[in-house]
């Protein structure tokens, strides 16, 4: 069992997605903001980080720059969710360390498979080291 | 009324500036406490909607995102059908509903793939669609711009003769959120509905325009049938946007158009030509660009030759060179350029040509083309 972090300030999107990741067995924990979301992603020391790109507080990108900057956190696959018509924080997601994208309108059974897929090779990757 | 104002002359007279004063702070008086009540009353009414709302999302939030989490699990599907039917027996009043309609219709534009789809359902299945529908009846403007917009989001073939009553209502920014959510609907009957509010003249062309565009293909038998519209501004978007759809269109009905009496008609007749590429309509597109009065046409028709690329029009947009308005001769010079190698020879023919500034246009273009050296 992983633990999951979803920091993301719409409850109806944070909900969906705790749903379909604790359906694959996972420990889910939620944040609502960027501030809360760092401090939880640091404490936590998560498996998995999926991070909205807008949030109040401190935006996605920050928040994942920050992640990045911890030794012990450098290879934890980060999910970014974006809205439409945000391709340029795509590209800054993946330059500040994202591992992976979402767009929204999102299907909440894409999301599954990719968690799978992320967590899969991150312990293939752990195990290997 | 002329009695009226001399009476209001003899007490302004008999009061003085002051008495003037005095009856203008009485006005006052009664008017911005009015005005407060309906702000107060305003407030009131948004915040107990909010709190309906926050309560409603506690009862029904959870049991919402379980369903759309587990899209083939039908237990969960039946659970929340039956919590909106009879929460603990008691029956949802209209408004909480209503507030239930809001929370469901809030995940729609959010989620895509099954669970869109199951959001969908539920407005099916939950007879929520008919919260909206009544509202689209509603006394107050705000609850009918509020059915409009939610209708739009369902895209319900249902829901259509409701925003076709909207398309005309008498506020206008109900009419443009009407026409906004009907460009979502995505089939004819949509479109006959935005043509009602063109016709009738209760959303602007460019509305009108913007949405049948957006509703693309479903939009074309409607246009089609306007193409015999009386109203010249009905047959010239009928005609434009077919050509922007590229609607499989009877090339003759477009061809008949370049004849219309109305020149707005005729040059987006000849657009329409262009964009479909046809043919046939050679014939029809040389002799406006030797022989209509409009300079408007005339250009539209040496561009839609362009596009046709039929190297046969290469004499003809060479004579148009000789046009003695400059846009009708730019274009001709920029659509010969589209013809290639025939196009071309016609250019440089055209340097020799005497009359008008033919000789100039040609030269320019070249140069620009980079066919000739610039001096």
């Amino acid at each position: 069992m992983a633990t999951v972090l979803i920091v993301d300030d719409d409850p109806f999107i944070s909900g969906l997605a705790s749903a379909k990741a604790r359906q694959l067995g996972h420990q889910v924990e939620v944040a609502e903001n960027g501030e809360d979301g760092l401090r939880m992603a640091l404490s936590l020391q998560p498996d998995l980080i999926v991070l909205d790109l807008m949030m109040p507080k401190l935006t996605g990108i920050e928040v994942c720059r920050s992640v990045r900057a911890v030794p012990a956190m450098r290879a934890t696959p980060i999910i970014m969710l974006t809205g439409k018509g945000q391709e340029r924080d795509i590209e800054e997601g993946f330059a500040v360390g994202a591992t992976d994208y979402l767009v929204k309108p999102f299907s909440p059974r894409e999301f599954q498979t990719r968690v799978r897929a992320l967590l899969e090779r991150s312990a293939g990757v752990g195990a290997a080291q | 009324m002329s009695g009226l104002l001399a009476a209001l002359a003899h007490l302004v007279a008999a009061l003085g500036a002051y008495g003037l004063l005095l009856i203008l702070l009485m006005l006052a008086g009664s008017v911005i406490p009015a005005q407060m009540v309906g702000v107060v009353r305003r407030k009131v009414r948004r915040t107990r909607e909010e709190a309906l709302a926050a309560r409603m999302r506690r009862r029904f939030g959870e049991p919402l995102i379980e369903l759309l989490a587990d899209e083939a699990d039908e237990a969960a599907r039946r659970h929340f059908l039956s919590l909106v039917a009879s929460p603990g027996g008691a029956p949802l009043t209209r408004d909480e509903r209503r507030a239930v309609a809001d929370l469901v219709l809030g995940g729609l534009p959010k989620v895509r793939g099954e669970a869109h789809v199951g959001v969908r359902r539920l407005f099916v299945e939950g007879d929520l669609t008919a919260i909206y529908l009544d509202d689209a009846r509603s006394r107050s403007a705000r609850r009918r711009g509020l059915a409009a917009e939610a209708l739009g989001e369902l895209r319900l073939v249902e829901a259509i003769p409701a925003l076709e009553v909207l398309i005309v209502d008498p506020a206008p920014e109900i009419r443009l959120i009407a026409a906004r959510a009907l460009s979502k609907q995505g089939v004819p009957l949509a479109a006959e509905a935005l043509l009602t509010g063109l016709t009738r003249g209760a959303i602007p062309s460019g509305v009108a325009t913007l949405s049948l565009l957006r509703l693309g293909a479903a939009a074309g038998p409607a246009l089609t049938a306007r193409l015999v519209d009386p109203r010249p501004e009905v047959r010239a978007i009928a005609v434009d946007l077919l050509g922007a759809l590229r609607w499989r269109v009877n090339p003759d009905d477009v061809i008949a158009l370049t004849q219309d009496a109305a020149v707005s008609v005729r040059a987006a007749a000849a657009r329409t030509l262009g964009w479909l590429e046809l043919d046939a309509a050679m014939p029809a597109l040389l002799s406006l660009l030797a022989g209509d009065a409009e300079a408007t046409v005339r250009a539209e028709a040496a561009q839609a030759l362009g596009r046709i690329g039929d190297p046969k029009s290469a004499y003809a947009l060479r004579l148009a060179l000789r046009d003695a308005q400059r846009p009708v001769a730019t274009v001709a010079a920029n659509a010969l350029l589209a013809l290639g190698d025939a196009g071309l020879q016609a250019l440089t023919l055209a340097r020799q040509d005497t009359q008008g500034r033919a000789s100039a246009y040609a030269l320019e273009t070249l140069q620009r083309s980079g066919h000739v050296a610039s001096a």
